[in-house]
């Protein structure tokens, strides 16, 4: 758990059975602590989708920050009619397209696939499945932009393809194709 | 049940769609092939949300990133690397003027410094030629004593020849 909300916990403010939504408002209303715990629960999931179109450590930092930053400022365009998740996965999409069209040309870190590990049983299941892993990531990687968004919010996130639809602002039947373009591609390569 | 399971893939929804999905059920109890591309699915499901949750920021960091929202919250991370960036040519201009100054004030305090040595030089070199003047004013004096002896000389034998 991150300093800060070791430091609200101890003072006696825990919003961690609050939803997404209850903490959203809270947030609107002026109330900063809620923004904290929104924080916590999704800096990793930005950071992370950040990071698998960047492949570097800094770069998807401050885009993280940028995702965050911009939720600080506009958090009045907040619309409660759609769903936190669709309206922060929107945010975060739109700022990931903006910094890849600013900065095509990008360090990628070597050691990002080195990260990847799992947890066999055995040293030889251990070997098949980092390797295993490795190439999925690579397919992932190489995915074009927009089947790779739709996969990573479907396969990963667990965003409906209603969600996506909000969010990548595309036709649902497109976005089915897109994740069913990007899971087949996938599975054809665990099959060679 | 004539669909395989790479059509039937595209109308799932979520991951829990594929468990209450009795279409699929019904295929895979028929389909070997299908049964094998259905468990590589579900490792690839798994691989990725496991791979995901590796890919983290550091707690510090994440640390960082709050505290930078927090207390700079109306500049974006745009603005606050221009920022640094306009501070840090200051910085590089500021360390290459004032090390010029140094470098500058180094050469005019130091003896060994060519202008001095330069200036030491002529100042010698004046002094030489001082010398030979005074040198050649004896010169001259001596001359000139030579030169009044003879007169001497001259009025001394006058003188005797007078006498």
């Amino acid at each position: 758990m991150f300093k800060v909300l070791k430091d609200l916990r101890q003072k006696g403010f825990d919003y961690l059975n609050l939803s997404d939504k209850e903490l959203i408002d809270r947030f609107i209303r002026g109330d900063d602590k809620a923004f904290r715990f929104l924080y916590e629960r999704y800096v990793n999931r930005i950071y992370s989708m950040a990071y698998r179109f960047c492949r570097n450590y800094e770069t998807s930092k401050d885009i993280t920050q940028e995702v965050f930053l911009r939720l600080y400022q506009k958090k009045e365009r907040y619309n409660p009619v759609i769903s936190f998740n669709t309206f922060f996965y929107r945010l975060a999409y739109n700022c990931i397209l903006n910094y890849l069209r600013d900065h095509k040309e990008q360090p990628i870190d070597e050691w990002s696939m080195q990260q990847i590990t799992t947890h066999p049983a055995s040293p030889e299941e251990n070997l098949f499945a980092t390797e295993s892993a490795r190439r999925i990531e690579k397919i992932i990687d190489e995915l074009p932009e927009r089947q790779k968004t739709a996969f990573i919010l479907n396969k990963i996130e667990g965003l409906s393809y209603n969600e996506i639809a909000e969010v990548m602002n595309l036709n649902l039947n497109v976005v089915k194709s897109l994740i069913h373009r990007a899971t087949l591609k996938v599975l054809e390569v665990e099959n060679e | 049940m004539n669909r395989h399971i790479d059509d039937i893939l595209i109308d799932l929804d979520k991951k829990e769609d594929i468990y209450s999905n009795n279409e699929i059920s019904e295929h895979l109890n028929e389909c070997e092939r299908c049964r094998m591309l259905f468990d590589k699915y579900l490792d690839m499901i798994e691989v990725v949300r496991h791979n995901t949750q590796s890919i983290k920021l550091t707690e510090e960091d994440a640390d960082k990133v709050f505290h930078n929202i927090i207390t700079n919250p109306q500049n974006g991370v745009s603005e606050q690397k221009f920022k640094i960036r306009v501070i840090a040519i200051a910085a590089a201009i500021l360390l290459i003027i004032s090390s010029g100054l140094y470098i500058f004030k180094l050469q005019q305090k130091s003896p060994e410094s060519i202008d001095e040595k330069h200036l030491i030089s002529i100042l010698q070199s004046e002094k030489n030629e001082d010398l030979d003047i005074i040198k050649d004013f004896e010169l001259f004096s001596n001359l000139e004593l030579i030169e009044n002896l003879d007169e001497l000389e001259e009025l001394k034998e006058v003188l005797d020849d007078e006498i």
